[in-house]
Formats: C-alpha cells, structure tokens, sequence
C-alpha cells in the first residue's frame, strides 16, 4: 500500500505505516505533494491540516475524489475531530494512538476508499466504471480511448456541473494543461462523436470559455441527472 | 559543362516564381496538417514530396546559373535567394516531421497560429518572385512579410513562454512542442531572409 504523507514531525506516524509494510513518502509542502500526486498514485493521503492551507481537503476531494483522505493530529479534540469529518476526511488520527491502531486506521481507510473507486457511475443505460473510465451503453462497451475514457469519467463524476479544461486535463493527463493545448477539446470532440455514434442520449455541453459538463440530451441545458453512485 | 552565350533569363525568373508557389503550397499543407492532428487528413509524405520538389527546383537553378554566362540578376543573389527558399520548405517539412516523431496527440493554438502567418509570408514571398521579372510592385509584399515575421517572433515568445508558466507541466510536452514552435519560427526566419535578398535585387536592378 503507498502511502503519501504531508506532515512535519510525523516521525512515530511513519515508522508504524512503515513497519506495517506501507511504503510511504513524506512531504512537507503541499505544493510538493500535489505535484507528486500528479505523476504517482497513492492508495491514502494522510495530511496534517494547516491553518496557512485551509483549502487542501477541499482541493483534494475535488481533484482526487474517491481517494481516501486522512488527516493527521498531534493532539486531537472532539470538536476538530468531527470538523475535519465533516469537512469530507475520512478518517482522523491523532498523537495518542498507539502503532497498532494508528496502521489499522489507515488500512481501514483505504480499503473504504477501494471500495469507493472500483463503483460504476450510472447515468441511465450508460454505466462508467471507475477509475478506468471503461463504459457501457445498453450492456454493450464504448469503444473509447484511454484519453476518452479519462475525459469522459472526469464529466460524470459531477454530471451536471462544469468541469474546466485544467481540470480535466489535470486529472486525465495528470500535468497541468498548457496555455492554448487544444488535448481536451480534441478529446472532448471525439468522445461526442462516438456517444453519438452508439446512440448514447447523453450530450457533453460546451461552457465557452471555461469547459465541458455532461447532460442528458432530454434535459434542459440546467438541468442535471441524476447520477447514482 | 557548357556556357551558354544565348540568355536564359526567363528561365531563371519561372523558377523563381516555380519555388514561390511550391513554398507556398508546402505551407497550406502543414497548416491544414496541424489542424488536423490527430486524424492524418495530411500525411507527412505529402509534405515531403513538395520538399523534393523543392530542392529539384533549387537544383534546376543552381544547374542553369553553373550553365549561363549571363544572368538577369547577380548570380551571388540567384544562389543565396534560390537557397533561403530552400530553407522555407525544409523547414516546414521539419516542423511537421516532428508531430509523427513526437507522436503528438493535440494541436497547439500558437502552433496555428505560427502556421497562418507562415501560409501569409509564404504567400507574400510568392507575390514577391513572380514580380521580380518586372521589379513592380515587390516593395509592398516585402514590406507585409516583415510585419509578418514581427508577428511571428510575438507569437514564438508567448508560445515559449506558455510552456514555461507552470512548473507541473510535462517535461516531454515541454520538449516537444519548444521544437516545433523553433522549427516553425525557422521557417518563417527563411522566408524573411529571402525577402531581404530580394529587397536587395530590386535595390540593385530597379
């Protein structure tokens, strides 16, 4: 299981991950850590929450849904424990606890998330399956690209909603999009043309200038399906 | 080799004017080529086949000015300028060999753009060598594919510089297209050099 830590003084928290066989790398910056994330995959991300980075749970349940995501106290009091819960974490580990259920937490938390991952997406008869992106329509699978795929589950994890170009990009080509990279325009344009190939009663909506968001063809261009997850 | 004392000049200016649209159709050809990727609308060989045509014509004007004893224009200008349009087409065949070589999946805004004002200077240059024979109205082209060129050095600094705002970009899309932005600014270079050596022809002979 690779873990990633972004943490200081997370010495003890990675000697016990260690020696429960983790393999685990420890960043201190989150800028550095979401770098890494961008060319490697990890299975947890256990963070210390920073008051000078507030926002990097919400940005990464955003960028990487279904990862699981723990975060790391040295002291711990029952209300920071169910802000950071209720924040989207999905576990919360503190300084008192010992090796043993510190790992077990840990393992407990990526095995929720695996659980997470491996659902499918189902907009109607169309069913996506994460996190490969590999799709069916009617039980009969999409002929789609590898870049397809990715675009594709990119739009329907929030179906309905905008996803922007960088972020598409970002989570499908796991780099930051180019000024003036047309990578996801092209891919978005194929994509159409194959579910309109198959028949598929979804359309990929054009927000000018920002991205792409996922409708069903019957709905107005507002209204968003319902995606069961 | 045999000189010859009767003058060939027409000769020299039909090949002039050969190169000019052979420069020019290479140029829509890589353009419409880039704005293709990913489908091969274009194949690369297509554009190889006019750089052979290219340097076919090159070499049929090297060939008769090694033959003509006298010659409608300085024949250090036939050779230089015969040369930078060369240059045009082999560049242009560079910048669109590499898209196979790199493998690329996906066009580049600035790419295209590079490419419009590569079709534009390719067919000013054009303009320029079918009125060479008569040295009229050549000024105006010159004067068009140097504003051109500014404009294509403005568009290589943002592409460049694109690359380079973000430090989680890939390296391998980095070195990609700095090559093809490069190849492309070579060629649109060429043809700014072969506008000054006309500049200099109608200088001299007008």
């Amino acid at each position: 299981m690779r873990i990633l830590v972004l943490a200081e003084d997370a010495d003890r928290l990675c000697s016990a991950l260690g020696a429960g066989g983790c393999e685990v790398t420890v960043k201190n910056h989150s800028g550095e850590a979401e770098h890494l994330l961008l060319c490697e995959r990890f299975d947890v991300i256990v963070f210390h929450p920073r008051s000078d980075d507030p926002y990097f749970l919400t940005r990464m349940l955003r960028d990487y849904p279904g990862r699981p995501l723990v975060a790391w106290l040295r002291s711990s009091s029952s209300t920071r424990v169910s802000e950071l819960l209720d924040a989207g974490a999905d576990e919360v580990l503190d300084g008192t606890m010992d090796d043993r259920e510190l790992l077990a937490r840990v393992r407990n938390a990526a095995r929720h998330g695996r659980r997470h991952a491996s659902q499918a997406i189902e907009l109607g008869e169309l069913k996506i399956f994460s996190p490969s992106g590999k799709a069916s329509w009617h039980g009969e699978p999409l002929p789609l690209t590898k870049r397809e795929r990715g675009v594709l589950l990119a739009l329907a994890e929030t179906v309905g909603e905008t996803v922007p170009r960088e972020i598409i990009y970002r989570k499908v080509w796991g780099y930051s999009m180019v000024r003036g990279d047309r990578s996801v325009d092209v891919n978005v344009k194929r994509l159409r043309d194959k579910l309109t190939q198959a028949d598929v009663d979804l359309r990929i909506r054009t927000t000018p200038g920002v991205g792409y968001r996922l409708i069903a063809q019957a709905a107005k261009p507002d209204e968003a399906p319902v995606a069961i997850l | 080799m045999r000189f010859s004392l009767v003058p060939r000049q027409n000769e020299f200016y039909d090949l002039f004017t050969r190169a000019g649209e052979n420069a020019l159709d290479a140029a829509r050809l890589v353009e419409k080529r880039f704005n293709s990727i990913p489908d091969e609308t274009v194949e690369q060989s297509a554009v190889t086949d006019l750089e052979h045509k290219g340097d076919d014509i090159t070499a049929e004007l090297i060939g008769l000015l090694n033959t003509q004893y006298i010659t409608p224009i300085d024949r250090e200008d036939i050779y230089s300028l015969a040369g930078a349009i060369d240059n045009v087409v082999d560049y242009l065949d560079d910048a669109s060999e590499l898209i196979d070589v790199y493998h690329i999946e996906s066009p580049m805004e600035q790419a295209i753009e590079q490419c419009r004002v590569l079709v534009g200077s390719t067919e000013h240059l054009a303009n320029a060598l079918h009125d060479l024979r008569g040295l009229r109205g050549v000024s105006k082209h010159l004067v068009a594919l140097n504003k051109l060129e500014d404009e294509g050095d403005a568009i290589l600094r943002d592409a460049i510089g694109a690359l380079f705002e973000n430090d989680k970009v890939s390296p391998r899309l980095i070195i990609q297209w700095k090559d093809i932005f490069e190849a492309l600014e070579a060629a649109v270079d060429s043809a700014e050099t072969a506008a000054h050596l006309i500049g200099n022809i109608v200088v001299k002979n007008g």
